[in-house]
């Protein structure tokens, strides 16, 4: 079963980024990337990592017509900082595979999984 | 299901899980299991007298192993033939049931009720649907809720373990301490409503499943402390059931139960885990009922007052895990410690659910000491008003009549 890794980050841990923790930061996402291949469950490709929230263009219909505004979708704590798609048996799977993000950390964010829809050609 | 007999309905109720957790082992969808667990055992009650089944259970879990295989081919109708002949091979054998083995296979279907993927309102209504195999009607019954309510949240939930692809597994050794929290959560809102309601079949049936829930998480994680405190509390509370009401069913107060209708191998059971549980030094919320329980029936047994222990008990737990059970407790014992005016000034400093019948009860009581007749009589009556059984009205009513006399 496919699932969606989203990865929600807090403005601390975004700042990282821009930081002399850069290394560590970018360190710690390239080995659970590898974490999640070698478990054989990263679905290659699917993912990506995004951009800071301040780089986000938001395009929305309104009644009054197109709205496009700048900034994410939501301003809360957490901001969306990447997600991947992997292939395991079950959410149990899954759910283990999530805890393992760096942003699963305390004070640095949460893990949203999501199962993914099926191919309409299946 | 319509109910067709008690003997019948006994039957349904004690196999369900075990049965359902039979058929989610095999790799049966939960739909696909209910549906086909249903039928079976409707089949079975519309044939058994011709049957003369020496093994019941093995029936009916033969007829809906086989009613979920052809659930699964008219879905697969178009699969290839090799997938499903694998299943079909032993189509025509008789299962094979020995009860004993059966516990992981029933726990599986509680840890799937209280994933904690599941939202925590709706596990204990998971739990009594299809871990304890009562209907709909029957679960709304029990929780006092629309059944209209129930059922929606009961869809609800099964749609997310199908689509969010929550397995019916018991988790791994490493992983099961994690796991079993909600687990015991779930299960103690169990025991609550085992307890809160008149002794009926229901109940009865309910306490039953209640107390081997509470052993067998004790016995598989027999090193996790709040485990082993659940396993206490249950042993406790369920050694006085038959002391905490008269033959009419009237409700006795712990000082006035006799301990000869105590069950003291239950209570000797329940102090071996406690002590077992203490040894971690972790305290949590059922070790501190538990150990309140385990003080009451000391003082009881030796007739020796332990009010202060009980209150300090009573403190902590309302201090840690306030609910409006602990909050009663603690003004209760604040009573035997410091008289009714402190008590009910306690009481009255929280302001929940004016629909709770035990609040009304204590504070009639704690009125009726201070020689506040006339607040004591409404308070009474208030709680006579909330009481949904026979015996509790009878009892209420005595106390509204000693009042008036």
């Amino acid at each position: 079963m496919k699932y969606a890794l989203i990865f929600a980050e807090t403005q601390e841990e975004l700042a990282k980024r821009n930081s002399q923790d850069a290394p560590a930061y970018w360190g710690a996402w390239g080995a659970y990337i590898d974490l999640l291949d070698n478990e054989g469950a990263l679905v290659r490709g699917s993912g990506a990592g995004l951009t800071g929230p301040e780089t986000a263009t938001t395009v929305r219909s309104t009644e009054s017509g197109l709205a496009i505004q700048d900034g994410p979708l939501a301003a809360i704590k957490e901001q969306l900082g990447g997600f991947v798609v992997i292939d395991v048996p079950n959410l149990d799977a899954a759910l283990r595979l999530a805890q393992e993000a760096p942003c699963a950390k305390p004070g640095a964010g949460a893990v949203e999984v999501r199962p993914v829809l099926p191919d309409p050609e299946s | 299901m319509q109910k067709l007999s008690p003997e019948f309905d006994r039957f349904l109720r004690e196999s369900y899980a075990r049965l359902l957790g039979q058929l989610l082992a095999k790799g049966f969808p939960l739909a696909d299991s209910e549906d086909a667990l249903l039928e079976a055992f409707r089949r079975y009650w519309e044939q058994k007298t011709d049957l003369e089944v020496a093994q019941p259970e093995a029936w009916v879990l033969t007829v809906a192993r086989r009613l979920c295989i052809d659930s699964a081919r008219k879905r697969k109708h178009n699969a290839p033939l090799e997938e499903i002949s694998e299943t079909s091979a032993s189509d025509t054998a008789m299962e094979t049931f020995e009860p004993d083995e059966l516990a992981d296979e029933r726990l599986r279907v509680f840890f799937l009720a209280a994933h904690p993927a599941i939202d925590p309102a709706i596990q204990t209504l998971l739990m009594l649907q299809i871990g304890c195999g009562l209907s709909v009607a029957e679960v709304s019954t029990l929780l006092l809720e629309p059944a209209e309510t129930v059922s929606q949240r009961i869809v609800r939930a099964k749609r997310k373990i199908k689509e969010a692809g929550i397995e019916p597994v018991l988790p791994a050794p490493n992983e099961v301490n994690a796991r079993v929290g909600t687990v015991l959560t779930a299960v103690y809102a169990l025991l609550l409503l085992s307890q809160d309601r008149p002794h009926s079949e229901d109940q009865i049936s309910l306490a039953g499943e209640v107390m081997w829930l509470a052993k067998a998480l004790a016995e598989l994680c027999p090193d996790d402390p709040e485990a082993l405190g659940l396993h206490s509390l249950v042993c406790l509370l369920e050694s006085r059931r038959r002391a905490r009401r008269t033959s009419s069913g009237v409700f006795l107060a712990l000082a006035d139960q006799k301990e000869t209708d105590w069950d003291w191998q239950l209570i000797a059971e329940g102090e071996a885990s406690l002590r077992k549980a203490s040894a971690f030094a972790r305290l949590g919320r059922f070790q501190l009922e538990a150990a309140i329980q385990s003080v009451m029936v000391a003082e009881k047994a030796t007739g020796e007052s332990r009010a202060p222990i009980v209150l300090r008990l009573y403190t902590e737990l309302h201090r840690k895990f306030p609910t409006a059970g602990s909050h009663l407790g603690l003004v209760e014992a604040s009573w035997r410690n410091l008289g009714p005016e402190l008590a009910l000034k306690e009481l009255g400093e929280y302001s929940f659910s004016t629909e709770y019948l035990p609040y009304w009860a204590l504070k009639a009581h704690l009125e009726r000491e201070m020689g506040l007749s006339v607040p004591a009589k409404e308070s009474f009556e208030t709680a006579f008003r909330l009481a949904r059984d026979n015996a509790n009205r009878e009892y209420l009513k005595a106390q509204i009549d000693r009042l008036d006399a």
